[in-house]
């Protein structure tokens, strides 16, 4: 029995020990209801105040400082006088600078005087290329006049020698009858032979464009200097020239050529002298005036060069001048410029000058239609303005070789190379081309015109056989009549003929050195066109000069208030950069606030809480331990941090006479959220692993023990949360279940808890 | 020869008795062995791995862990101890309070209906539990009984079966004694009270021993008319115990063993006579 006793007590003392134990091991925690309440999100951050406006001061450098009589932190109105400086040094300075300006002042009437002297010697020069010009093609047209008279003197000879002889009326007809034949022969052939010369010309500009494009364009660039420096007229004859091109190639037939010699200088040689002129004429403004002009003679023919300048589109006036009437001509065509067109006798070929911008070109074509030998075309373009003549002359005068077309060909391409730079292939710009390249390319540009070439060729070809023919049978049929008549009279007359036929030569002759007169004066004066490289020193001179005279400006200005520097605004003195006794820099001498600016606060705060603050919140501000407070202040701006994403700045503008620019100030602000019907608070909420948030809610369970509590998980939503409470999404969690906030010990789920209190 | 016969009896029963105590070895030398120990032996039975359960008579690394954990962090087990003990006094004093009176009257008196009454009681005596449990389950729902001690101790105050042991006790006094008590002057109560208990007190104490060992390894009845964990009674903790516990279960047997046989023994003489008694009598 005593051992019953004993072991019930035993168990007795365990089962105490045991339930003390026990309860060692629960956590006690606090539970609380979920509340319905709105989530605030607090802002809160400390800054500064500073000011909206810095303003600096500066002086002139190198000043030494006398006083000064403010110093870092104090409040300035306007006008104060902020420091001084040395005026015996300011007076030095002055001085110093008086003189400077007027060594400027001499340099730039020095810059100003070469400028003018190199003027004058420019329109020296270019009057002088003028004058050569006029003076080369003066005796050219002399010389052709002479050979002309000589021409037509032969052939005036021939004329009364036959007259003599008797036997003129006879013969007329079928004379004239195979002369008209020749006169078309010639116009004909002369028109192939133009369209070859422009075709050719069309070639070797095509050949130069491709190759100036293939090259860099360093020299494309070059290529362009020529053409911007020119007059606006230049591309009006460069335009000019091409559509003249294409229209002679489309319409032939626009080249009149009078076959009229009845208008000649004597008269009477009609049926001996043929006259082709053909006017053209392209304008833009109606100044440009080009006439092309040709002329055959057959024998004993003297050329007349006639110049017909018209002022509206498309108007033609063929013209077989009188040696007197040309002259009314040209003046007439170029209505009213200061035309200076001389021909002397009616044959004379000449230049003419147009004033104030006006160009005329004038391309003519010369050949021989007796020998065939000489075809020769010459485009002249004397062009002199009134100031800064600008021309250009292309002439193409090829030598007397037995195939005019291929002579022809290469004296276009030199000459039109120079003259007329193209860059219409600019698209294309290839660096560093080899040689072979552009073999190569000039080689498939001169292919695509082949076959247009030849045909050119041909056709000129053609028309020279007919010609000649032409002249076979009229040759033929004088020789026959001179058969019929005496043997006497037939020696004379064929020695008259030679005759004729000798001055036709010496004729010819003094076209073409007339022609390369006029092409080489014509250079000359090209080239004295170019304008002189800019010069500028003047100029800079003077700027040099203005700007010595506005700082000397300041100098004096600085000397009127005696050296004082006072306050431009109300401000506070934020930093002095200048030393009593120190000289000056150029640098800010006084930094100051801009008082009259205003003073805004400016804090940072970072990411998550930028989420809730925005400009136009209202924040409270408070400062200066809790003196001061400002409520309802409107967020002027939230703005990333440059360097670092994940720090903002908040600019909030503070009203006038509150907070002191430099003090520390902290922002408070709280967004509001909606109501949450299920807030806990931050405390409950628990993350697992998974990252899912839950939590823990106590459930009573019946154990051996008795009624027992445990945790329980519960996975929720987060709607919202701040830094003390959680939202969780309505469902889960009925507003009547509690939650654990707080536990003296860890708790998981499933944990024993004892809910205190 | 009769020596060498008697020796041989002696190492039979020593087989035997070793044979009956070798689950209380197992008990014993369990609640010294260390968790892992238990697992590697009992992990086929319990654990559901291969192979066939060991024992060892002694521990490798003998431990006192198990019982100090009962002891120490199980409060479960003492609220199920002091359950059962509870349940089991309850009992027996309810049996005390009923089935003496009860047994007294059946033995000693003569009323019309006593042989059927004792029939019934043996009828009864003889049903086990499983045929009782339906009709107690629906009579103690309907007094609303069900889910507390008493749907356990009521039901066992009434046993029949302490009543047929103590009226074979009552029975036995001889009826001298009785006569002699009556002619003292001694009425039915003094008699019952100063005759019957004293000379019937073995028979008491035997049905009380008897009633206790029952109470204390009821099973079925908490089972069925206890649903609340904290009225269980101990013999309920076992079945609880896994793989995992096995060193409290072993613990927890023995502990479960102590009253019993603490029980037993301080009634063993009062057991053994009352026995005898009924053995003499038939």
């Amino acid at each position: 029995m005593k051992a019953t006793a004993v072991f019930f007590v035993f168990m007795l003392c365990f089962t105490i020990l045991s339930r003390a134990a026990d309860q060692m091991g629960i956590a006690v925690v606090k539970v609380e209801r979920p509340q319905n309440m709105v989530i605030g999100h607090s802002v809160r951050a400390t800054g500064r105040i500073v000011q909206n406006q810095e303003l600096a001061v500066t002086t002139e450098p190198d000043q030494r400082v006398t006083a000064i009589h403010v110093s870092e932190g104090q409040r300035v109105s306007k006008g104060d006088l902020l420091f001084e400086l040395d005026t015996t040094l300011l007076d030095e300075k002055i001085l110093y600078q008086k003189q400077e300006l007027e060594k400027q002042e001499l340099n730039v009437a020095d810059a100003k005087s070469q400028k003018d002297i190199s003027k004058r010697q420019k329109e020296n020069e270019q009057a002088q290329a003028a004058e050569q010009y006029s003076l080369s093609t003066q005796s050219a047209g002399v010389q052709l006049s002479r050979a002309e008279k000589q021409l037509s003197d032969a052939q005036k000879e021939l004329k009364e020698f036959r007259k003599k002889s008797g036997n003129l009326q006879t013969d007329d007809s079928v004379e004239a009858a195979l002369e008209q034949a020749l006169v078309e022969k010639s116009n004909a052939y002369i028109a192939a032979q133009q369209e070859l010369t422009s075709l050719e010309w069309k070639i070797e500009n095509a050949v130069n464009a491709a190759l100036q494009a293939a090259q860099n364009g360093a020299t494309l660039s070059k290529t362009q200097i020529p053409r911007t420096q020119a007059s606006e007229e230049f591309f009006v004859l460069e335009e000019t020239e091409e559509d003249l091109c294409a229209e002679e190639k489309e319409k032939p037939e626009n080249a009149s050529f009078g076959s009229g010699s009845d208008a000649d200088t004597s008269g009477d040689m009609s049926g001996e002298i043929v006259m082709g002129i053909k006017n053209v004429l392209f304008d833009k403004n109606g100044n440009v005036g080009k006439v092309t002009f040709g002329s055959t003679g057959a024998q004993n023919s003297v050329p007349e060069i006639s110049i017909d300048s018209v002022e509206e589109v498309g108007s033609s006036a063929p013209s077989s001048g009188e040696g007197s009437g040309n002259s009314e001509h040209i003046s007439d065509g170029i209505s009213g410029d200061t035309a200076g067109d001389l021909f002397h006798d009616g044959s004379d070929m000449n230049t003419g000058t147009t004033g104030d911008g006006m160009s005329g070109q004038i391309s003519g074509d010369v050949s021989d239609i007796n020998t065939g030998t000489v075809p020769g075309g010459f485009d002249q373009v004397p062009d002199t303005e009134s100031d800064g003549t600008s021309g250009s002359i292309s002439g193409n005068v090829p030598g007397t070789s037995g195939l005019p077309s291929g002579s022809g060909g290469n004296g276009n391409s030199g000459d039109s190379s120079v003259i007329f730079p193209e860059d219409s292939f600019g698209d294309s710009s290839g660096q560093g081309v080899t040689q072979e390249e552009l073999a190569q390319i000039e080689a498939s540009v001169r292919n695509s015109y082949r076959e247009a070439l030849a045909a050119a060729q041909r056709k000129v070809e053609d028309a020279r056989a007919e010609k000649e023919a032409a002249e076979a049978a009229l040759m033929a049929y004088q020789q026959e009549r001179m058969t019929a008549a005496n043997a006497d009279e037939a020696a004379a007359e064929r020695q008259l003929i030679a005759n004729v036929q000798a001055a036709q030569q010496a004729y010819e002759d003094a076209a073409i050195a007339a022609n390369q007169a006029a092409v080489t004066s014509g250079r000359a004066v090209a080239a004295a066109g170019i304008p002189n490289a800019s010069n500028s020193s003047d100029r800079l001179n003077e700027i040099t000069y203005e700007q010595m005279e506005l700082s000397l400006k300041k100098l004096e200005k600085l000397k009127k208030e005696n050296g004082k520097v006072y306050a431009d605004t109300d401000g506070l003195i934020m930093k002095i950069q200048i030393q009593t006794g120190e000289k000056t820099s150029d640098t800010t001498a006084v930094l100051m606030a801009d008082l009259t600016k205003g003073y805004r606060f400016t804090a940072e705060i970072t990411k998550e809480q930028e989420k809730y603050i925005g400009t136009g919140d209202l924040v409270t501000l408070s400062g200066g331990n809790g003196k001061l407070k400002l409520e309802e202040l409107a967020v002027e701006s939230v703005t990333v941090d440059e360097a670092d994403a994940d720090i903002y700045h908040v600019i909030v503008q503070i009203p006038e006479n509150t907070f002191e620019i430099g003090m520390t100030a902290a922002m408070d602000f709280v967004k509001k959220s909606q109501a949450y019907p299920v807030t806990v608070p931050l405390s409950a909420l628990h993350l697992d692993d998974k990252n899912q948030a839950y939590v823990l809610v106590p459930e009573e369970y019946d154990s051996i023990m008795g009624i027992e509590t445990k945790a329980r998980k519960v996975s929720v939503t987060v709607q919202e949360k701040n830094e003390s409470y959680a939202a969780l999404a309505d469902g889960i969690l009925g507003s009547d279940q509690k939650v654990i906030t707080s536990s003296d010990k860890a708790v998981d789920d499933g944990s024993r808890i004892r809910i205190e209190g | 020869m009769k020596k060498i016969t008697k020796i041989f009896i002696y190492i039979w029963l020593f087989l035997l008795a070793a044979v009956i105590c070798f689950p209380v070895v197992f008990a014993v030398s369990g609640v010294f062995m260390q968790q892992w120990e238990l697992e590697e032996y009992l992990a086929p039975v319990l654990g559901g791995t291969e192979g066939m359960a060991r024992w060892a008579a002694l521990p490798h690394a003998p431990t006192l862990q198990s019982l100090v954990e009962l002891l120490m962090d199980s409060p479960q087990f003492f609220v199920m101890f002091w359950n059962s003990l509870k349940l089991s006094f309850c009992i027996l004093a309810g049996q005390t309070i009923f089935g003496v009176p009860t047994a007294w009257a059946l033995a000693r008196f003569s009323f019309p209906g006593k042989r059927a009454i004792l029939m019934l009681y043996i009828v009864l005596m003889l049903m086990p539990f499983q045929v009782l449990m339906m009709p107690e389950y629906l009579v103690l729902n309907q007094i609303g009984l069900l889910d507390t001690h008493a749907a356990v101790i009521l039901p066992a105050v009434f046993s029949t079966f302490p009543v047929f042991i103590m009226y074979r006790f009552f029975g036995g006094i001889p009826e001298a004694i009785l006569e002699a008590a009556r002619i003292d002057g001694a009425g039915n109560f003094q008699i019952f009270w100063r005759i019957g208990i004293p000379l019937g007190a073995a028979g008491i104490v035997s049905s009380g021993i008897l009633g206790f060992l029952e109470s204390w390894n009821m099973i079925e009845q908490p089972m069925t008319f206890l649903k609340t964990r904290s009225l269980w009674p101990l013999s309920l903790f076992l079945p609880e115990i896994g793989l995992k516990e096995a060193g409290m279960g072993f613990a927890a047997a023995i502990m479960m063993l102590i009253p019993a046989l603490l029980i037993f023994l301080s009634g063993q003489e009062y057991l053994e006579q009352g026995i005898a008694a009924a053995a003499l009598k038939e």
